[in-house]
């Protein structure tokens, strides 16, 4: 498997390397301690998970480490000369996510320590990238180049995605409380959110073109930046979208509250308020999270569209670099947008689960 | 202390109450007893207002219904339904505390009156205090459910079937439990069942109902021995008699005479003995301190009966 492509310039083909003919002999070394680790699977040992993660971690951090020396090397014939990345080092990638991933889904007693000893191999990486090991792969370059537009980027992606979550549970969560309450006018609520959610995103940005120009030809719109293109079209759009999921989660979240408990609460003198406030939004809120929870992974991913409409965020470099056709640039967008995706989801599945705990 | 007069409760052309009056006195055990759909459980919540009557006027305390504010008539009884209705997210001891709570009583009060009411249904306070709903079996539940009602000391209590979801053997434990607590502290309740055992051993007023109509109202024994008509005799059955047993106690009759054999608890009731005595086929059964004889029983069956 080739596992690198060292470029010329940055938009030229160039010649493709496996991980032997790039980096050597010590190759062999990290190949003969994966080795080792499926050697060590055979045994029995209560170690066994803990051990394999550490070695894991090892030679998968060596490995990194020889390709960055190998790729200073590569490139130090000329300035222009790129190294990217290539298939091979995606499997590779996904086959030490295998390996950990099928070793952590055992309980063991050492979970917490495998898990801060694979995330040492993200610390490890930054750590090499901050010294500039990378330098002269292609994506830390395009980050060079872009380093300014990037942190923008960032910035005006996560305004937009936190924001039209936050904007979103404002509408969505009163809104699917009304239905739970008003049993008539739960199609009513529901059934336009669903239309929403079927509508593409560039259609809606057609739709959206007409009243939001109009609406930036109002000064106090205008100074906030509304336009017809913009960030304003892909927040309206993103919010719209969070509704849904937000909104269809509340309504189930209430309608899960038993009818006897609330009778119960009724029988014992408590006012409509105290009901709402002690029993049924307690109940539903592990609910109603989950839902915030789905929209802000959806709107963190969607959020990419705004670089289509002059919106900002790292779509901007998603959209230029298939411009260019340049995977590394695609890349620079994409892995931040996958990174943000698993952290707030994970923020906010210990959030549930810290509610959840509380109760028992 | 409670009085219905003349109350109907229309469902849109559907008469669930038709013109039921009735007096419960302070300290006194009231049981609505009849088939399913009869309207007794409509009529206990008229009387908290969970329903509102079409017409009539209850009056609870002397007063009239309508001028409670109606969570402040609802603070004043305790209610107790079937299905237990325990806030699922909330531990033992904070479901006992709610009522406590909604009347301001300060921290330190509501924890010892918790610790209190567990104990009085016979549950451990630092095992159970801390547990979830979830944890409880489904008597330990209605127990919970017995001290939450009870917790703010109301005067009156309602009860909608509440040993209706339980097991046989632990029903006829908590009958027996709440029998006794019942008479140490002497609440106002009106305790609807369909469970002729039930009532008969818990009522001291039992109120027959069909069809949305009272069709009678009086002690166990006059309604087991005086039946009105064919539906009551027939509701009661045959052994309908039989369970009038159950209302007094093996130690209230017991003679002085000595016998061998294995012992019956005084706790148990006329009717446990009287099985007893046709298992063994005898015609007297030892207790701990004497005996009891069949003649003793039936002495208990004529007094009834003048």
């Amino acid at each position: 498997m080739k596992i690198v492509e060292v470029k010329p310039n940055r938009i030229v083909n160039g010649e493709r390397f496996t991980a032997y003919e790039f980096i050597g002999w010590p190759v062999l070394l990290v190949g003969a301690g994966f080795l080792l680790i499926a050697v060590l699977s055979l045994s029995t040992r209560k170690m066994k998970g803990l051990m394999t993660i550490v070695t894991g971690a090892f030679l998968f951090t060596v490995f990194l480490y020889l390709m960055g020396l190998s790729g200073q090397v590569a490139a130090s014939d000329s300035n222009s000369i790129r190294v990217s990345l290539s298939m091979g080092f995606y499997i590779l990638l996904l086959m030490i996510y295998l390996l950990f991933g099928h070793v952590m889904a055992k309980k063991d007693k050492y979970l917490t320590l495998q898990k801060s000893i694979a995330l040492l191999i993200f610390i490890s990486m930054l750590v090499f990238v901050y010294l500039g090991l990378f330098d002269e792969f292609s994506i830390v370059k395009e980050y060079g180049i872009k380093k300014n537009q990037f942190m923008d980027s960032l910035t005006t992606h996560l305004f937009l995605s936190l924001g039209s979550v936050t904007f979103g549970s404002l509408i969505a969560i009163p809104l699917g409380y009304l239905a739970y309450r008003r049993k008539k006018l739960e199609s009513a609520v529901m059934v336009p959110l669903s239309i929403v959610e079927t509508i593409p995103s560039l259609s809606l940005f057609g739709i959206l073109l007409v009243p939001l120009a109009g609406l930036g030809r109002i000064d106090f719109f205008r100074s906030l930046g509304i336009r017809g293109i913009g960030w304003a079209p892909a927040f309206v759009a993103l919010t719209l979208y969070t509704l849904l999921p937000i909104g269809r989660n509340t309504l189930v979240g209430f309608t899960t509250v038993e009818r006897d408990v609330i009778e119960a609460a009724q029988g014992m003198g408590m006012s409509r308020k105290q009901i709402f406030r002690k029993i049924e939004f307690p109940l539903a809120l592990p609910i109603i999270i989950t839902g915030v929870r789905i929209a802000l992974v959806q709107t963190v991913g969607g959020a990419v569209i705004a670089g289509l409409v002059g919106g900002g965020g790292l779509g901007t470099f998603v959209f230029l670099g298939l411009a260019e056709a340049s995977q590394d640039l695609v890349l620079l967008g994409v892995i931040p947008i996958v990174l943000l995706t698993l952290i707030l989801d994970k923020t906010l599945k210990l959030v549930i689960d810290r509610i959840r705990r509380r109760k028992s | 202390m409670i009085k219905l007069v003349d109350v109907y409760k229309n469902y849109e052309g559907y008469e669930a109450v038709r013109g039921i009056s009735f007096q419960v006195n302070e300290g006194e055990l009231y049981v609505l007893l009849g088939p399913s759909g009869c309207g007794k459980s409509t009529t206990l919540r008229l009387i908290n207002r969970m329903v509102d009557r079409t017409s009539g006027d209850i009056y609870v305390e002397g007063e009239h219904v309508d001028n409670f504010q109606v969570e402040s008539l609802r603070k004043k009884m305790g209610y107790v339904i079937q299905s237990t209705g325990l806030f699922p997210h909330m531990n033992v001891e904070d479901n006992i505390a709610t009522v406590p709570l909604l009347l301001k009583w300060d921290a330190k009060r509501i924890r010892e009156r918790c610790k209190e009411m567990l104990k009085l249904v016979g549950l451990e306070p630092d095992t159970y205090a801390k547990k979830l709903p979830k944890e409880l079996s489904g008597g330990e539940a209605q127990r919970v459910g017995v001290a939450r009602a009870l917790a703010s000391d109301p005067h009156i209590l309602l009860m909608d079937e509440p040993f209706g979801a339980v097991d046989p053997i632990s029903r006829l434990r908590l009958q027996n439990e709440f029998k006794e607590i019942q008479k140490k502290l002497k609440k106002t309740v009106i305790f609807v069942t369909h469970d002729v055992e039930e009532a008969l051993l818990l009522g001291d007023k039992i109120c027959i109902m069909r069809d949305g109509e009272i069709i009678q109202e009086g002690t166990p024994e006059e309604v087991i021995l005086k039946p009105k008509d064919a539906f009551v005799e027939d509701f009661f059955g045959k052994e309908g008699a039989l369970s009038l047993l159950t209302r007094f106690k093996a130690r209230d009759h017991c003679e002085e005479v000595k016998m061998e054999g294995e012992a019956l608890s005084e706790d148990a009731s006329l009717k446990e003995a009287l099985s007893e005595m046709i298992l063994r086929g005898v015609d007297r059964v030892p207790l701990e301190n004497g005996s009891l004889s069949l003649h003793g029983i039936m002495e208990v069956i004529r007094g009834e009966h003048q």
